[in-house]
């Protein structure tokens, strides 16, 4: 397999520990990279993860968590410099283009990363997922909304709601 | 190597480690970010909408914490998706962190004191477009001072002729108003002037979400008699910490 390309290593001999998806998918990582997430850090400081163990995410399937360590490999190197006070224009410009990239992604894909990201407080991913959907909802009516993100068509009880608070804050579908 | 698996649309509480007999456990492998890039559009194709997940409170909150405060139609249009994202939005803990995470309020109208048929000034409420208040004209009087999301009236009486401090503290997003008690006075002002302010003690306010906790009003008159008068009203009375 080809050398991790992530890193640019001091050593070349970063710790690694490997993440167990729910399909029992395995995924062998840095600990910098896995340790994006609030949740794994600690395991991780704890010494888990290492070896044949593999830390379990029964929450997580091999999909999701495979789009989930692209962002954390990516973005690793940036965290490990404290954020970006040294980074320059063109690595957060780089960092930027990937973001966007990164959640051009279809809903079903973005749901299960939004998921991932809360369970694994993964503080950057929540963010970038989470403004992604604000962003989907702009311009929209609630009817569209609702559309958009999936929901079950309204009942008419809460259609004739909709309708009523429509009709009185006239000004937001102007 | 190539793995084309679609997200899976198990809801979020599962606990069980299921195996899949149709996906065969896989060597060690390391996710290669260029490779997954790669990939990533291909199963884009001829998937059939399908039932999404609930998303749960904690991440429709993260969600729409993030709307930006010069859109506010799109947080009010999401606050009438459903009875739900109607609660969360309305949260004084959602309008809080909704707050300090974009700091800087958006101006959402300005206050004109305007004369009206009789001269006397009457204050307006003028909306920037992307804003209504619930109503948009009280004849209340005019506008003597503004400060942290209240307007300081003073109210004209009917008669127009007999001076009177009828003072109202109103809050235009909310159209709530309280009429402060009249103050009997020894004469008509030589000149006056008035301020609302946060009733946040020694500084332990920082004024973001005030605008519905107590206030105060600080009156100066100057009297023809050269009688200096200082009143100071408290909407409620506030918690003094030493």
């Amino acid at each position: 397999m080809a050398a991790p390309e992530s890193g640019d290593g001091n050593n070349g001999a970063a710790r690694m520990v490997t993440l167990i998806s729910s399909d029992n998918t395995r995924f062998e990582v840095e600990a910098a990279a896995a340790s994006l997430s609030q949740t794994l850090q600690l395991t991780i400081l704890d010494g888990g993860g290492g070896g044949g163990d593999g830390i379990p995410l029964p929450n997580v399937d091999s999909a999701t968590l495979s789009k989930v360590l692209e962002y954390c490999i990516k973005h690793a190197p940036a965290a490990a410099n404290g954020g970006a006070p040294n980074a320059t224009a063109v690595d957060r410009a780089e960092l930027e283009r990937f973001d966007n990239e990164f959640v051009n992604i279809d809903q079903s894909v973005l749901y299960s990363l939004i998921m991932a990201a809360h369970n694994l407080e993964i503080e950057g991913l929540q963010s970038l997922v989470a403004k992604k959907v604000a962003d989907m909802i702009k311009g929209k009516s609630p009817m569209e909304i609702r559309r958009t993100l999936g929901f079950p068509d309204p009942t008419p009880e809460e259609q004739a709601e909709m309708n009523a608070h429509m009709l009185e804050y006239g000004w937001a579908y102007e | 190597m190539q793995r084309v698996v679609a997200a899976s649309p198990d809801p979020p509480g599962r606990t069980t480690l299921e195996e899949k007999p149709l996906s065969p456990r896989k060597p060690i492998r390391r996710p290669n970010p260029r490779a997954a890039a790669r990939r990533s559009p291909a199963p884009r194709t001829m998937e059939p909408p399908r039932p999404v997940p609930e998303l749960m409170d904690e991440v429709v909150d993260e969600i729409l914490v993030r709307c930006p405060p010069h859109d506010p139609a799109r947080l009010l249009r999401a606050a009438l998706v459903c009875r739900r994202w109607r609660r969360i939005v309305s949260d004084p803990g959602f309008r809080r962190r909704f707050i300090e995470r974009h700091r800087a309020p958006p101006m959402l109208g300005f206050l004109c004191n305007i004369p009206d048929d009789d001269l006397y000034l009457t204050a307006r409420f003028v909306p920037t477009p992307d804003f209504r208040p619930r109503r948009a004209v009280g004849d209340r009087g005019r506008a003597v001072d503004a400060r942290h999301g209240r307007v300081l009236l003073h109210s004209v009486p009917l008669d127009k002729m007999s001076f009177r401090f009828d003072l109202v503290v109103w809050d235009p997003i909310t159209d709530e108003q309280r009429a402060l008690p009249r103050l009997s006075l020894h004469a008509s002002p030589w000149t006056w002037n008035a301020a609302v302010l946060c009733a946040g003690v020694g500084g332990s306010c920082d004024h973001l979400d005030c605008h519905c906790a107590p206030f105060l009003v600080l009156l100066v008159a100057v009297f023809n008699d050269r009688i200096v008068s200082v009143t100071l009203l408290v909407s409620k009375v506030p918690r003094i910490t030493p």
